[in-house]
């Protein structure tokens, strides 16, 4: 009996001990580590930048803020860009996963050169091409025809964009379609 | 007798006693056994949630995601102030010489950049020393320290937001090898001297924090070990009790029998909460790196790492951006520490403390950076991926945001919708920028407060379009080329049109007068309504509104005349998609605002390809877009000239709603297409037409971004003829007047006008002078 008494007061120090340290603890404010993603703690003072932005930023700002100029574009070329060294290295790598099997990361190469020229016919054909070995015919063909559309006076890209088309079509079983396309191809030439 | 009656009864009393404790001795046997057993089930159930928590998924870590990673060639256009924001953004220091990845100097308009090896899609980019020039608005050139020219390279991907789980917990997953060795003995000196020796519970410093405690009558020790906070921050709740405080012992104990001591440390160090942001939660040393630094962990000095490790203690208290006396002071304390337990010497410890805190000003890669944009990924993400896999996988999903035209838009368009506003309060706003040929979403902006994650106007904030509609209604008229020609004649004169419920409906024009007979190309440059509604009716509704679906909308269309003149509500983001497949020549490509998605291991798990489908006649397109560059050379859109040089050749529409309660523009360039919406919430009239308020705004952000020109190329079916504008025959080019207009092949006039020119000074022959300028 004695023994259980004991027990019971131990056990009701120690309790009240936790308690006493949670209590401290709740009203400290050195202990909020843990806990948080039910805690809400309050932002109302706005954070102020600790470090000073550097002279060369704010002159950049500056710059800006006084930018009430007209924007001018820089002239643009009409015809195919020439294809820059930054994207037929591209080209080059897709070319090669292409061969290697890749085709997913060919096509991955050719959009990230799309990026960088959007309007090049050239990379839309590539594209065409990848989409053809995946066999996506109905991409394909549409592809082929976005380089179309940018492809301006280039003979020899239209020829390959329609014989892709035509090839296109033809995987999809479309023969009149192709040979419609076949003579576009020849009509190019 | 009485001995005997005496000793038996001395037996009786004592078997009587002897039944009593005996019972008692039972009972207190069989209650031990079965709390024993108790005790042993409940930890074999403790056992089981410390496995089942600890070995399966430990962490949900939300999804992480990226926007572009600026790309770097030669002749790219880009300036020195534009690649100086990005290398902030990506949290580079400025140094006198790029010793370490994630550094940089600046020398006028050269730069050296150390960047940092990063994994994409595609493989992983290698850290390097690069060499930059800027000439102009150009990267003129691009070399390896050594002076080996580079072709192409890509800086690693902003981290710009992460998708968080419903209770706010964010962190970045970071393995005990990549845990600095500096930062981890900080901590466990700090935290937990005898980490490495006790069992889960230090009783000698549970006696040693009492002690103090008592002493102090506070709270000034904790004598928790790293296990034992670890546990209370993964499986227990926030209640504090003896119960929870035996619980938390017990589990340590089972934790630490499970596992290894780094596999601990390393969760302690993912679990850790190290700040608030918001109503985010900063998880963890990798996340809190980020956070305050804008850095990745590995990269901290023993300053910042000491940071962090004060942190622990306190994140609010000792939150560097709020209280940065108190941060330092703590900070400081653990440098000293470690040097009084030989981790780092003297000079190492005053070094370190005389260093700034060095926390970044603005908050790290905050989920609400970009919240319009945000949103707009989460909601494309759903359609693949389930809400859980998105705030628990820790996948990498990279989007097409390009941070940089995200934060001009953000700025030209609050600035001009402040101006606007100046005696117009409520007025809002929201912009959509993409790339025109690959419908790769660039900006977002959800309203004129742009960090503040409400309302989501570009993606939610359904308004009628007004005269954006009206490109449809001149494709679907030049689709019949047997009918219609740039020059054909329609009246713009009064009508009353009845719809099917048998109500008269009388379009009027914005300036309330009738134009007479015009030019087709004149009535769209000018937006007149009259014309406009005559020429829907002629063609069609049923074909308008193909020809809408066509161009990428999706909603379903109410064919009713009121149609012709933009009666149907859209969001900014549905009207960009319409305007995509015009500025890309009639290819319409769905507008993405991902790219690829890596597992958490960084591995390829989705590509979200180029698409493109060719939904609209090339020809007539053209024919559109000729004229949509009419409304901005000489039309409702002129007043884009204070923004953009007339060379750029820009394409756009304007849009205006009744009594001006939207006010819309909608154009493109060479390489973007945006559209922005300018109205009030509670859909009052805001004032303003769609020249004196969207456009406004979009000609300020499209200074901004540098578009470059749109030089349209004649598909293969168009002609361009001299023609005589009068009669609309075909002219000698020498004729008095003749000006070039193109037309779909086969569809050309064919008889030719007698070359003189009588009618001269005709208001009809004026008007279309302007459109051929």
């Amino acid at each position: 009996m004695k023994r259980l008494f004991v027990t019971a007061l131990i056990l009701l120090s120690i309790s009240l001990t936790g308690c006493l340290e949670s209590a401290y603890r709740m009203g400290a404010p050195v202990t909020d580590r843990g806990h948080a993603s039910t805690q809400k703690f309050p932002e109302t003072t706005p954070v102020q930048p600790q470090e000073k932005s550097a002279p060369i930023s704010s002159q950049a700002e500056k710059n800006q803020e006084v930018q009430i100029a007209v924007y001018t574009p820089p002239p643009s070329f009409k015809a195919n860009p020439v294809m820059s060294e930054a994207v037929s290295d591209l080209v080059q790598t897709a070319v090669r996963q292409k061969e290697v099997g890749n085709m997913v990361g060919a096509a991955a190469t050719m959009e990230r050169a799309l990026r960088i020229e959007p309007r090049n016919a050239h990379l839309w054909n590539q594209l065409a091409g990848v989409r053809l070995a995946q066999r996506q015919y109905s991409q394909a063909e549409d592809l082929a025809s976005k380089s179309n559309a940018l492809a301006a006076a280039d003979r020899d890209l239209r020829r390959d964009n329609w014989l892709l088309i035509a090839k296109a079509r033809r995987g999809v079983g479309n023969v009149s379609g192709a040979r419609l396309a076949e003579n576009r191809a020849d009509f190019s030439r | 007798m009485a001995r005997r009656s005496n000793s038996r009864k001395r037996k009786k009393t004592q078997r009587r006693n002897k039944k009593k404790s005996s019972w008692l001795r039972r009972w207190i046997i069989r209650a031990g056994l079965l709390s024993c057993l108790a005790v042993a089930g409940y930890s074999v159930y403790l056992d089981y949630i410390v496995q089942h928590e600890f070995a399966g998924k430990r962490w949900a870590v939300p999804a992480r995601v990226y926007g572009r990673p600026l790309e770097l060639y030669p002749s790219a256009a880009l300036t020195s102030d534009q690649l100086l924001g990005e290398l902030k953004q990506l949290g580079y220091t400025s140094v006198r010489y790029p010793h370490h990845p994630g550094s940089y100097s600046r020398n006028g308009h050269r730069f050296l950049v150390h960047t940092r090896s990063f994994v994409f899609w595609d493989g992983k980019e290698p850290g390097q020393v690069l060499d930059l020039q800027f000439s102009g608005a150009q990267l003129s050139s691009l070399k390896t320290a050594s002076g080996k020219n580079v072709g192409l390279v890509r800086l690693d991907a902003p981290a710009v937001g992460s998708i968080y789980p419903a209770h706010n917990e964010d962190r970045v997953l970071i393995k005990r090898s990549e845990l600095p060795k500096k930062l981890a003995q900080a901590l466990v000196a700090v935290e937990d001297r005898s980490f490495y020796r006790h069992y889960g519970v230090d009783v000698k410093a549970i006696a040693r924090a009492m002690w103090a405690n008592i002493r102090a009558r506070s709270v000034v020790q904790g004598g928790s070990t790293l296990t034992q906070q670890l546990v209370k921050n993964f499986f227990l709740t926030r209640e504090r009790s003896l119960w929870r405080k035996a619980n938390e012992a017990l589990m340590a104990l089972l934790l630490e029998r499970r596992y290894e001591k780094d596999e601990i440390l390393e969760a302690y160090a993912n679990e850790i909460y190290l700040g608030q942001d918001g109503e985010r939660a900063i998880h963890g040393f990798g996340l809190a790196s980020h956070f305050y630094f804008k850095r990745p962990l590995h990269e901290l000095n023993l300053a910042k790492q000491a940071l962090l490790v004060a942190l622990v203690r306190g994140p609010s208290y000792y939150d560097p951006r709020r209280h940065p006396k108190r941060a330092t002071k703590r900070r400081n304390l653990v440098l000293n520490i470690m040097r009084d337990q030989g981790l780092i010497t003297n000079k190492e410890a005053k070094n370190a403390a005389s260093a700034s805190l060095g926390v970044t000003g603005a908050k790290g890669s905050a989920s609400s950076r970009f919240p319009a944009f945000m949103d707009l990924v989460r909601r494309q993400l759903h359609r693949d991926y389930r809400e859980e896999d998105l705030t628990s996988e820790g996948l990498r999903i990279f989007t097409t945001l390009d941070p940089w035209v995200q934060k001009q838009a953000e700025k030209a368009l609050t600035k001009q919708i402040k101006h606007l506003a100046v005696d117009n309060k409520g007025l809002e706003s929201a912009a959509v920028i993409a790339g025109s040929q690959s419908g790769e979403v660039l900006a977002v902006v959800g309203g004129r407060t742009p960090g503040f994650a409400g309302f989501n106007r570009a993606l939610d904030a359904v308004r009628p379009i007004g005269s954006l509609v009206k490109p449809a209604v001149y494709l679907a008229a030049l689709m019949q080329p047997e009918r219609f020609n740039l020059l054909s004649p329609i009246e713009d004169t009064a009508l009353s049109v009845q719809s099917r419920n048998g109500d008269i409906w009388r379009p009027k024009n914005y300036d309330k007068r009738a134009h007479g007979t015009v030019p087709l190309h004149q009535a769209l440059a000018h937006s007149y309504n009259m014309a406009t509604v005559r020429l829907g009716m002629s063609v069609g509704l049923d074909q308008v509104a193909n020809q809408l679906q066509n161009l990428g909308l999706k909603r379903p269309v109410n064919i009713y005349p009121s149609l012709l003149l933009g009666a149907i509500s859209l969001t900014p983001l549905e009207v960009a998609q319409i305007y995509q497949t015009l500025a890309s020549g009639g290819f319409h490509s769905p507008l993405r605002a991902i790219r690829e998605v890596l597992t958490a291991e960084q591995q390829p798990l989705q590509r979200y390809p180029l698409t493109v489908k060719q939904t609209v006649p090339a020809d007539a397109v053209y024919l559109v877009n000729q004229v949509l560059q009419e409304v901005v050379r000489s039309g409702t859109g002129r007043a884009l000239a204070q923004y953009i040089s007339p060379q750029a050749n820009l394409a756009g529409k304007t849009g205006t709603t009744d009594d001006l309660r939207d006010s819309w523009f909608a154009g493109f360039s060479g390489d973007k297409v945006a559209v922005v919406w300018v109205g009030r919430d509670d859909n009052k009239p805001a004032g303003l037409s769609g020249s004196k308020g969207a456009l406004r705004v979009w000609g300020r952000i499209m200074q901004h971004i540098q578009p470059t020109a749109l030089e349209m190329l004649p598909p293969e079916s168009i002609e361009t003829v001299w023609t005589d504008p009068v009669s609309g025959l075909r002219a000698d080019e020498h004729c008095d007047g003749a000006i070039q207009v193109p037309y779909i092949i086969g569809f050309s006039p064919n008889e030719w006008a007698s070359c003189v020119s009588n009618i001269n000074g005709s208001v009809f022959n004026d008007l279309i002078e302007v459109f051929f300028e």
